[in-house]
């Protein structure tokens, strides 16, 4: 245990001198292995065989799938159609960049690009209609990991493959608290902006006027919001597997990109498969580095160590999950959501069968926990994404960015963590699960 | 490289950023991109020239492999159901698809600093320079981390071909699966090196201007 925590510690330094995380990993996994007396030549097969498992090629498809929509031209259509339902009132450019980051993640699945693609439209146009500037940041930065938290999510695909559950279950578990969250940060941006006198409001259109609207805008976004519904329907209909669903929705998003939004064309099409490329490889390096850690611990009987000792701390599982969500935060404070979801599957899921939790139900908690982490400082890769967006350092937008956390998404961690219902509901009534 | 070539045309533009560098600190200096470009061979000599062809190369494969396994599997769902047939080498098909996805992938991110990484040094280290000297030793330390998992990875490749394995169904050599490996790490220490050798020469320059 002690040179587990030792090749931990110089993982986190690491971390902190901005190596990649991969190769952080890579170097503590080389590190325990060699001090344990572990041979990396047995550890790279093992790496290698759960990196080629089929079920994981849902991750490039779904990373495909989300870069072709982002890429053919759907944010400012889902931005019109959401505008059209809460646009011309008083914060309800606010409440449209939150609805529109949830409805992009449960598109694309990646949070940075909810960023790039909705953050960059709406931040100026929140600035320009009077909204602070730190708000608007802010708002983007808590509401892209919505993304996360929306299916098809790619943590959450990492985290069942890992930890050998459903990835359809898994999808589901989120749903609810997402949901909530969302309409959580509607109310508390305009609980927020209440007494700001400098936002500009658009005067209120007539019954038909608005119902229009939103009819020529809910046709003009149809082929994106399609896309969500297309992926679950064919999932839990039982119709083909999260594999192949992505790669439905892969094939699904080609000609609306193309010939629909025409967004895309045959070379865009190019420059969108090698991001979608990179992008897998960025996050199959980390896998892979940490399969091989998760290999080299549970060699040395790591989890079960930690189990025992948390076990040690108390026997009533609130406590012990609770001081689990102390330690995932901090892990999503520290790395990014991909390696956090295998390291709490690895880590943390051998302490939450011992305990009787649902896995599903702890699917969410790491979930919610992780979305939490990419937002929090020191390594809040989302919030210097939103603060690159809107040329802000990190000072000037902290303060709404730490009260959307402390009044949003802390209140919704406490609440998926002790209300099992919440998360188990929709895979209970979907799966029979 | 014709600006004809579709290829070519690829932006650079980053999606997957998780970069501390964005928050737009003032002091801090853009990290180079894909080297020896923006080195004073102005792209006529000839490393220049081999890591271009090599750029065309790695795009060409990422571009074939991403639309093949998106097809493939569609093609899966189709032969399910409509023409009532699924063909087990598929799946095998897929797989070595995907294996040179995910190996292409992680050598290219190196190439273009995609690789996912947080830290903070880039919000607190104001000076270029030390900076630069960070940078540098981060890419030597994973420089030697991409060698020595690349050895190993090799090493059991090698194994693998050495042993004339087949695939179950399609009775294809095993090789061509575990030699994603071989060029993923390769790409990966390569691009290491450059990346280490760029930032070297960008220190001595910083060196230069201070003194």
């Amino acid at each position: 245990m002690t040179l587990f925590l030792i090749a931990m510690l110089i993982v986190v330094a690491l971390l902190l001198v901005e190596i990649p995380v991969a190769f952080a990993f890579g170097i503590g996994a080389l590190i325990f292995a060699y001090t344990t007396g572990n041979d990396v030549s047995f550890l790279i097969p093992h790496g290698f065989k759960t990196a080629s498992g089929f079920s994981l090629l849902a991750l490039p498809l779904f990373i495909f799938a989300g870069i072709l929509m982002a890429e053919g031209g759907i944010s400012e259509r889902l931005l019109n159609f959401v505008n059209a339902f809460v646009g011309r009132i008083k914060g309800g450019l606010g409440a449209v960049t939150v609805l529109t980051c949830a409805l992009f993640g449960a598109i694309s699945g990646s949070s940075s690009a909810a960023i790039a693609a909705i953050g960059q439209i709406m931040i100026p146009r929140m600035v320009r209609e009077g909204y602070p500037v730190g708000h608007a940041t802010a708002l983007v930065a808590c509401s892209s990991v919505l993304a996360l938290m929306i299916p098809p999510s790619i943590p959450m695909i990492v985290f069942s493959i890992t930890g050998g559950l459903s990835v359809g279950a898994a999808f589901l578990s989120t749903i609810i608290p997402g949901v909530l969250l969302t309409g959580l940060y509607c109310l508390l941006n305009f609980w927020f902006l209440r007494n700001d006198e400098n936002i500009k409001v658009d005067a209120p259109l007539q019954f038909r006027q608005a119902a229009k609207g939103v009819l020529n805008s809910g046709l003009n976004a149809g082929f994106a919001l399609l896309m969500p519904i297309l992926i679950l329907g064919v999932i839990y209909s039982g119709i083909a597997t999260p594999t192949e669903a992505a790669a439905i929705a892969v094939i699904y998003a080609i000609p609306v990109g193309l010939w629909i939004y025409r967004g895309l064309s045959l070379r865009t099409l190019g420059s969108a498969t090698v991001k979608a490329v990179t992008m897998t490889g960025s996050i199959m390096a980390v896998l892979f580095f940490l399969f091989i850690m998760s290999r080299a611990m549970i060699l040395e009987q790591i989890p079960q160590e930690l189990a025992t000792s948390l076990l040690q701390l108390s026997d009533n599982k609130y406590v012990i999950l609770f001081l689990l969500n102390i330690l995932l935060l901090l892990i999503g404070m520290l790395v990014d959501d991909i390696s956090g979801s295998v390291l709490a599957a690895v880590i943390f899921l051998p302490v939450i069968q011992q305990l009787g939790i649902d896995p599903i139900h702890f699917a969410a908690v790491v979930g919610v926990n992780l979305g939490l982490g990419n937002v929090s400082p020191p390594c809040a890769p989302m919030l210097y994404m939103a603060g690159g967006v809107s040329k802000l350092s990190l000072d000037q937008y902290i303060t709404p960015t730490l009260k959307f956390l402390c009044f949003g998404h802390l209140p919704m961690v406490f609440i998926v963590t002790f209300i099992p219902e919440l998360s188990l509901f929709l895979p209970r009534l979907l799966l029979g699960y | 490289m014709s600006h004809q070539d579709p290829l070519c045309a690829i932006d650079r533009e980053r999606v997957f950023d998780y970069d501390p560098e964005l928050s737009s600190h003032p002091a801090v200096p853009p990290r180079s991109n894909a080297l020896l470009q923006n080195g004073n061979g102005g792209g006529k000599n000839l490393i220049s020239k081999i890591e271009r062809a090599l750029d065309w190369t790695f795009r060409a494969l990422m571009v074939t492999t991403g639309l093949a396994l998106a097809f493939l599997m569609f093609a899966q769902v189709i032969m399910r159901y409509i023409l009532e047939s699924s063909f087990t080498g598929i799946e095998e098909v897929a797989v070595l698809l995907g294996v040179w996805i995910y190996f292409l992938g992680m050598g290219y991110a190196t190439r273009v600093h995609e690789h996912i990484h947080g830290g903070v040094i880039s919000l607190i280290v104001s000076d270029p320079l030390k900076l630069g000297v960070i940078r540098f030793a981060g890419s030597i330390i994973s420089m030697i981390a991409a060698c020595i998992f690349g050895y190993f990875a090799c090493k059991y490749a090698l194994f693998v071909i050495d042993k004339g394995r087949l695939s179950i169904n399609l009775q294809w050599p095993r090789g061509l699966w575990s030699g994603s490996m071989i060029v993923g790490f390769s790409m990966m220490a390569g691009y290491f090196f450059l990346d280490a050798a760029n930032q070297f020469i960008a220190i001595r320059a910083l060196r230069r201007n201070q003194t």
